[in-house]
């Protein structure tokens, strides 16, 4: 009786250190107050709002922020013609898209490019009546090479079907992207093969 | 290439007499347990003369009943301008006793309409299996896959991709299982493989070989190793581009399994190599990977009613390319998992402990270190018959270090706590009651001073009751509400702090009328508001509303089924919500949106006199919403199955 009271009250001494918080792990303090600016990040109440978050995320490279913009479930669809035209490797860069190879391949975009600027216009309007709807968004990605080749400016076209979600507190995010190629596209890769070229 | 083909077909013809001398061995000795053996009774599943010699160990059952199983499924679904139809054919032909035939094909058609475009994707499959004896089997297995997406089709930019495989093979495997607990497997396979994608071409051959021990000495223990080899020659054309790519793979596996009472002890361990050549941009891409892991897992009854969990798990896996160096990479990982469970009286009591760390190199500024720990105690008791309640709380640290810091500022570390409650209580027979309560904090911490203004908390607080009452003449009533608040804090800029809150507040009425009638009404109302949570000129943290909005949804049923044979479904769903903005506390409406659809299903499921079965269904759905893509939205989904056995 006297081990079976030792373990209760082992239990409810560590239930209380939870509620407690901060005495079994605690975060590292900063460096110092921040000398930057702060990303621009507005609580996504609406699906607007998530493409503004997402667009100061990417030109801000805040991989913390962009990935705040995608639910835990995140998937990629590559534009299907991509997906072919990459041949034996098709697999290896686009296949089992989640948000953990989202979060390293956008980390190596941020690595290995520079003055990065993304604009968004709307094809077709969310109806967010729903808990979970769709918009399509046409978008170009313009990045700035870094390292061997400096100063070369690239740009990604194409169309996006975004696919978001609202949590149980009213907050949108993306959970399912559909890249497509689009008429205006012309030689300008898609969105979808820069992150294929930066998925490790 | 030929040196590849005659090397598979030796091998093949090689282990099959080799197999079946064994299958004849174990005969003479008795040794055999895998069915039933013996050369005798078995001639009409095979022409021994067609083969050869007569096989000593072939299935002795009585005369073969050739069966031949079609079965077709056709799916057709129509919305937001794609079509897609889905033809699924597979058959099985057992022909004789010992020899069978799978086929199958797969046919899927997408066409959207509006971007003009036509995506198609095919799979053909067939095999044919021939059960030499007990222990050996040799098949012929012809796969097809072939995809093409044509956008813009017959216009002048029209643009169109393909991707055509075709592998056929042809294999032999071998299964024993001995008397002394040794089981042992093998199979090589040797085939040709043709690939065909934008402007590259490949032909060539391909073999395989996979092998297995498995050894039980006695009940409580038991040790499995195998070895698999894929090799592949390929003769490449991309452009000017001619090559000769060649594949190979190695794949180790070895498992000790160990038990003693109610304890445990698992060993684990894995490695894998290979090397691959494919064309890229006119060049050949050479990559190779190493992966290598390896487990133990313990599991230990204490004392009585305490048990332990303890296992670690070490992974390394590194990629290097020839041409796309920027690619390569190595990421490796360990894990520690610890497990402490107490069971007294009514309650049981976990702890979870787990700390892991993972390497990435990937030669460029994203290098670095990942450390996670969590920590989780789950407390479980029932009070009497009707109540029992769940306790959770959990903690979690995952950082990031890089090693350049320098040229990447990204260190991180995001603490997780939270705490959950769920209580369950039936006070009365048909009377059930819930409370589920949550208390969850995410701490973001940026830790260089150029991204430290990123930091944030987030917490969110949420309490659930609800209830369901079932009445006696088949009636069901349930209601919950749902109150939750989601807070954001900067850590730096407190004018960003924000606040949601929201009401939910669910109904649900339900009536079984007859045995198969049954009708069901639900709704639920929502009340949201959001605004900016931050700090007066008295330092006193408040509360200023932006926007507010409101929904109520309301939905009705019916199904019925009709003589077990037929059932319909109808669904009516009504929508509406309302937004406003608040500005200087005066309230101001934004917009009003309105959604209605109603869904019909029927399904039908009938068996014929001669065991041919058919299910069907077809659905419809007609939305009016406020959004122009949602006004007078209709979406069909269409499918029908039928299977048939022929003797």
């Amino acid at each position: 009786m006297a081990r079976k009271s030792t373990v209760i009250a082992a239990f409810l001494i560590l239930v209380a250190v939870f509620l407690e918080g901060g005495c079994v792990f605690s975060p590292r303090e900063p460096d110092g107050p921040p000398e930057g600016g702060q990303t621009e990040w507005e609580t996504p109440i609406t699906t607007e709002i998530v493409l503004r978050n997402l667009k100061a995320a990417i030109e801000g490279e805040s991989i913390s922020n962009y990935l705040d913009c995608y639910t835990d479930d995140f998937t990629f669809i590559v534009d299907p013609q991509d997906y072919l035209d990459a041949g034996q490797e098709a697999e290896q860069r686009y296949g089992d898209w989640t948000k953990d190879v989202e979060q390293q391949a956008t980390n190596n975009i941020f690595a290995q490019w520079q003055d990065i600027e993304v604009t968004f216009e709307n094809f077709e309007p969310p109806d967010e009546s729903l808990d979970e709807t769709y918009r399509q968004e046409d978008y170009v990605l313009s990045l700035v090479t870094l390292g061997s080749v400096p100063n070369l400016t690239v740009i990604y076209r194409g169309r996006a079907l975004l696919w978001m979600r609202r949590s149980d507190t009213g907050r949108w995010a993306i959970f399912r992207w559909e890249d497509q190629r689009t008429e205006s596209t012309g030689a300008a890769q898609t969105w979808g093969v820069l992150r294929g070229d930066s998925r490790q | 290439m030929r040196f590849g083909y005659s090397t598979a077909l030796c091998l093949i013809l090689a282990l099959s007499l080799c197999a079946s001398l064994a299958g004849a061995q174990d005969d003479d000795l008795g040794g055999g347990e895998t069915g039933s053996e013996g050369a005798e009774g078995s001639g009409e599943a095979i022409e021994p003369g067609s083969l050869g010699r007569p096989f000593q160990n072939a299935p002795s059952q009585g005369p073969s009943r050739p069966e031949f199983r079609p079965t077709y499924r056709l799916k057709y679904g129509h919305d937001l301008d794609v079509s897609t139809w889905d033809h699924d054919f597979r058959m099985d032909y057992q022909i004789t006793e010992r020899l069978k035939l799978n086929a199958s094909s797969s046919i899927l058609l997408k066409e959207n309409d509006v971007l003009k475009r036509m995506n198609r994707r095919e799979n053909w499959k067939a095999a044919l299996n021939f059960g030499v004896t007990s222990a050996v089997d040799m098949g012929l297995r012809l796969n097809r896959n072939r995809q093409i997406d044509i956008r813009n089709e017959g216009k002048p930019n029209e643009t169109r991709s393909f991707r055509d495989n075709e592998t056929v093979k042809l294999t032999t495997s071998y299964k024993k299982t001995h008397l002394t607990g040794l089981e042992t497997t093998l199979s090589v396979s040797a085939g040709l493989e043709k690939n065909e994608y934008a402007d590259v071409r490949s032909v060539g051959n391909t073999q395989s070989i996979d092998g297995g021990l498995k050894f039980t000495p006695m009940e409580n223990l038991s040790a499995d190793f195998g070895y698999s080899g894929q090799h592949s020659l390929l003769d490449t054309e991309q452009g000017s581009l001619q090559s000769k790519d060649e594949s190979v793979g190695h794949n180790m596996r070895g498992s000790i399994k160990y038990s003693w009472g109610d304890q445990s002890l698992d060993f684990g361990l894995r490695r894998s190599s290979s090397e691959k050549d494919y064309p890229k941009l006119e060049q050949t891409e050479h990559r190779e990977q190493e992966r290598e892991s390896a487990g133990v897992t313990g599991e230990f009854a204490i004392v009585e009613n305490l048990g332990a969990k303890i296992s670690y798990d070490y992974s390394r896996d590194r990629s290097f390319y020839t041409i796309e160096t920027s690619r390569d990479s190595d990421l490796k990982s360990r894990v520690v998992d610890a497990r402490l469970s107490y069971e007294v009286a009514k309650t049981q009591l976990s702890v979870e402990l787990r700390s892991g760390k993972d390497r990435k190199e990937y030669f460029s500024t994203q290098s670095g270190n990942t450390y996670s720990k969590s920590l989780a105690a789950t407390a479980t008791r029932s009070f009497g018959d009707r109540m029992n309640a769940t306790l959770v709380g959990r903690s979690s640290l995952h950082s990031h270090h890089f090693d350049d810091t320098e040229a990447n500022d990204q260190d991180r570390d995001l603490f997780a706590e939270e705490v959950n409650l769920t209580v369950n209580y039936n006070p009365a027979k048909h009377l059930r009651a819930t409370l589920t309560a949550s208390i969850k904090e995410d701490q973001l911490v940026y830790i260089r001073t150029s991204r430290s203004g990123d930091s944030k908390t987030t917490q969110t607080y949420r309490v659930r009751p609800g209830f369901t009452r079932e009445f006696e003449n088949g009636v069901t009533f349930g209601q919950s509400y749902e109150l939750s608040a989601d807070y954001t804090f900067y850590r730096y800029n407190r004018d960003s702090n924000f606040l949601i809150r929201n009401l939910v507040v669910s109904t649900t009425v339900g009536w079984t009328a007859r045995s198969g009638l049954s009708l069901s009404a639900d709704h639920r109302y929502r009340a949201q508001d959001e605004g900016s949570y931050v700090e007066d000129e008295n330092g006193v943290e408040r509360y200023g509303r932006n926007s507010e909005r409101d929904d109520h949804t309301m939905g009705l049923s019916v199904r019925h089924k009709i003589a077990d044979l037929i059932s319909i479904e109808v669904t009516q769903t009504f929508g509406v919500q309302q937004k406003w903005t608040v500005e200087e506390g005066v309230r101001s409406f934004s917009w009003r949106r309105t959604d209605t659809s109603i869904t019909g299903r029927a399904s039908l499921d009938y068996t014929f006199e001669g065991g041919a079965t058919l299910s069907a269904s077809i659905s419809k759905t007609s939305r009016d919403a406020t959004r122009i893509a949602e006004s007078q939205r209709e979406i069909w989904r269409a499918s029908v199955t039928i299977n048939r056995t022929f003797f």
